[in-house]
């Protein structure tokens, strides 16, 4: 009886004690400020991150590591490894053995097998938690730099955010930060399209690359003179028809010389899809499920690429490509148009414009009805989901993403830099203003960085519509769970080229019915493994 | 009586027990070698044939079986030509084989002679093998390129050589005089040794009775030369089934003309297809261990002779 009564006392009081500390923490919750120990303060400091890339890219990347190390207190050791096929196999391995660094690689393709198969951490917590001390519904006792992913384009965040359940890219949790958002637009070398001007080759009333229009038919010769008219402008794009006269006007032999000019040089594997897409055609169906190549649009996109290499002597032969690449060829300024990539803008800077005067274009559209698209890319920085510092790594991949400049006093430089020692300059500074590599990752840089006319090129717009959605599509593979059905479709795509010597095997409308079947059924297989997968 | 008593009281020695012991404990790392890097890998390769299987798996075991479903997507799925194509390929490349023990002959010949500055050509021969394979490859893009040497020495002649490396009907070719070329000094210097292992009588011999130097290399050197043949023509058809690196330097891993069955055992892993990588697997292993076996029959055969 007494043992009973004790009990119940001792209930009571510990029922009591409960209620207590739950009414006190809801009364915390309502003034909106709970102060925590920040979990990365328990957090190994020491992380690992593994990156693929060299040059510029690299040495960029290593200073913002050394400034991420002093801002964070933190320790972060990064491998690189320059090959690409080797760095994602390497990962692939590690993520299998669970042996995976800190931070990663992913792309819009990879994050789905890393959701599925647990390789990938779920960010949103953590990117939630850095927001809430932003907005002061945490505080915390230390002055780490906290980032709002909202800040990052919505456009490059959906590429990982994806949803198991649905298996459905584009919604759902966040995996991954995106590291870069890029895209190839149409290139043009000023100093050949003179010298086609020189020779009369231009064709007459065909605007140049550099000219801009406005709805009443005025046109600007440059980008400043279209500026100062206070309308709304658009640059040239050419049809395909213009672009094809364009490309034949720049293909010649200077006599004084003897240098050989060619109006465009273009790789398939890149740049066929822009045809494809302009023509109204695709790879895929829009749910993903079906292959659409047989589709009229496409064959004729694809007809139309190939027949600009083989058909309108405007082009660098693929084959003369094995001797000097195309890429080769632009930068000697022996090329008139060529997809630059936004990643190869300070390579070109670095170029006498006497060899390579420089500007950037649309891509070509089929008419004046169509809509121009090309290639958009994108890659991100994955957290290793059995990483011991989930709330460090992120803010890693935050930092590389998306950081500006912040005071630090323990940021210091090396002596023979001009760098102001005690701010880390962050990732907008080196990736995009220092070393000019990549586009910013934040709506607001990409805005100041469009706004700034001390970068190259001058029509840097382009760039922007690609990335932002309306005229950037991504790679044909990234949008499935793996890329065998593209490995087929492209693994033989020689059959509708040839070299001087032979004619092409087959058609593009012969080649489409021919690999259609085996395409399909990769493509199925691949929904079959993502919806097995997803229910790990 | 005695001795065989003597024998048996050593045999059940402690002595003898404590030998074996160390006996024993020396091959141990081998043997723990062997069953784990070959004799496991083997039987989960074997297992995985009938699994669905991810390499992100925690285990095999953990994979769901799936009967003969590999089998039917390996052979018999509408992509399962390409597997076929990826058979021939590796088979029509492996022609190299011949025409590099051919010509291994025949330098290994010429080297064989006394003449000035023999061992400079031997060296020669030899750099190759000991080169890079990326140099190598990078190399071999430049001479094939439409403008490359090998379309200029053509055109000397008026003859407009084709884009070796581009077009369908030559790409293969071009990997074949890549592999005979770096596989040629290895091949040269075993020859070489085979040769200068003949006794210099058996050609005095046929000298005495009138051979033609045809009629010597025929009846001589080519028999007496067959235990290396034997070994470059087992170890080229090991090395061929498996090539990998050469065509994927050439051509990269897109290109389906030139893919060979390790490079397709290579897109299913990628792909994380590990089930149907393991069935390619196994029958690349069974092709590979039945032509050696015939070459050992026949071989055996030709002994007993």
């Amino acid at each position: 009886m007494k043992k009973r009564t004790l009990f119940s006392v001792f209930l009571t009081f510990v029922m009591f004690v409960t209620a207590s500390i739950s009414l006190f923490a809801c009364s915390c919750g309502g003034s909106n400020k709970i102060v925590l120990k920040d979990p990365s303060e328990d957090e190994n400091k020491s992380i690992k991150i593994s990156l693929n890339c060299e040059g510029d890219v690299r040495a960029s990347y290593e200073i913002l590591i050394e400034e991420f190390n002093a801002v964070y207190d933190a320790n972060v050791t990064a491998s690189f490894t320059s090959d690409s096929d080797v760095y994602w196999q390497q990962l692939d391995s590690a993520i299998s053995a669970k042996n995976a660094p800190d931070v990663f690689y992913c792309d819009p393709s990879s994050v789905r097998q890393f959701a599925n198969k647990n390789g990938a951490l779920p960010l949103d917590t953590y990117l939630q938690y850095e927001i809430d001390i932003l907005d002061g519904k945490v505080s915390v006792n230390n002055d780490y730099p906290h980032i709002d992913y909202h800040d990052i384009l919505s456009e490059s965040i959906k590429y990982y955010t994806y949803n198991r359940e649905t298996c459905t890219l584009g919604d759902g949790t966040i995996y991954a930060i995106p590291k870069d958002a890029s895209g190839y637009a149409m290139g043009y070398n000023k100093n050949v399209i003179n010298k086609a001007v020189l020779m009369g080759r231009w064709p007459e009333n065909l605007l140049f690359p550099w000219q801009y229009t406005d709805s009443e038919g005025g046109v600007y010769d440059d980008y400043a003179s279209a500026k100062a008219s206070g309308k709304t402008v658009s640059q040239v794009c050419y049809t395909w028809q213009q672009f094809v006269s364009a490309c034949q006007a720049c293909q010649f032999t200077e006599a004084s010389t003897g240098t050989k000019y060619y109006g465009t040089g273009l790789l398939d594997e890149w740049a066929m899809h822009s045809w494809i897409w302009t023509a109204g055609g695709d790879y895929i169906s829009a749910d993903g499920t079906t292959m659409t190549i047989k589709d009229e649009k496409f064959v004729q996109g694809l007809q139309e690429f190939v027949d600009l290499h083989l058909k309108y002597d405007a082009c660098q032969p693929y084959e003369d490509s094995l001797s000097s690449s195309h890429y080769d060829k632009w930068k000697n300024g022996q090329v008139a148009f060529f997809s630059v990539g936004n990643w190869d803008i300070g390579a070109y800077d670095a170029i006498d414009s006497s060899i390579l005067d420089y500007d950037v274009m649309p891509t070509p559209k089929k008419d004046a009805d169509s809509e121009w698209y090309t290639y958009r890319g994108t890659l991100g920085f994955a957290v290793n989901k059995l990483t011991q510092s989930p709330t460090l790594a992120t803010r890693l991949a935050l930092w590389l993403s998306a950081s500006g400049e912040v005071s630090n006093e323990r940021i210091r430089y090396s002596s023979d830099s001009d760098l102001t020692d005690g701010i880390a300059k962050g990732a907008y500074n080196w990736l995009t203003k220092i070393k000019k590599v990549q586009l910013p990752n934040k709506t607001a840089d990409l805005n100041t960085y469009l706004a700034d006319d001390t970068l190259r090129p001058t029509n840097k717009q382009v760039y922007a519509d690609i990335v932002l959605g309306s005229n950037g599509k991504v790679y044909p593979s990234a949008r499935t769970y793996n890329d065998e059905w593209w490995e087929i479709f492209y693994g033989s795509i020689g059959k509708i080229w040839a070299g001087e010597n032979a004619e092409p095997e087959m058609t593009v409308r012969e080649y489409v019915e021919y690999i259609n079947d085996s395409c399909q059924e990769a493509l199925t297989k691949s929904i079959r493994a993502e919806q097995k997968d997803s229910k790990r | 009586m005695e001795t065989v008593k003597i024998s048996n009281k050593i045999k059940n020695s402690g002595l003898r027990r404590e030998e074996n012991l160390f006996g024993y404990l020396f091959v141990l790392p081998a043997v723990i070698g062997i069953l784990l890097f070959i004799a496991y890998p083997l039987f989960v390769s074997f297992i995985g044939m009938f699994l669905d299987w991810s390499k992100y798996d925690n285990s095999v075991f953990q994979a769901q079986w799936n009967n003969f479903e590999n089998f039917k997507q390996v052979f018999g799925s509408a992509f399962g030509k390409y597997f076929w194509q990826s058979l021939y390929n590796t088979v029509f490349i492996m022609i190299g084989i011949p025409i590099g023990l051919v010509l291994s002959l025949v330098f290994a010949m010429l080297l064989n002679r006394e003449m000035k500055g023999v061992y400079i050509y031997r060296v020669l021969f030899y750099l190759p093998v000991v080169s890079s394979l990326v140099a190598v490859c990078i190399m071999w893009q430049k001479l094939l390129a439409p403008d490359g040497v090998l379309n200029s020495l053509l055109g000397f002649f008026g003859i407009k050589g084709p884009a070796w490396l581009v077009e369908e009907a030559t790409a293969k070719w071009s990997i074949i005089f890549l592999t005979v070329w770096k596989g040629l000094g290895s091949s040269i210097l075993l020859y070489l040794a085979g040769l200068q292992g003949i006794s210099k009588s058996y050609y005095e011999a046929a000298e005495v009775d009138g051979s033609g130097a045809f009629n010597t290399f025929i009846k001589i050197t080519v028999p007496l030369l067959y235990p290396t043949t034997f070994y470059l023509v087992v170890t080229g058809v090991i090395g061929g089934m498996q090539c990998y690196v050469e065509p994927q330097l050439l051509y990269g891993s897109s290109r389906l003309d030139t893919k060979t069955v390790v490079g397709y055992i290579f897109g299913k892993f990628g792909d994380d297809y590990l089930g149907e990588a393991s069935v390619i697997s196994w029958f690349l292993a069974i092709i590979i261990f039945t032509i050696t076996a015939i070459q050992f029959i026949y071989n055996g055969r030709r002994e007993k002779r």
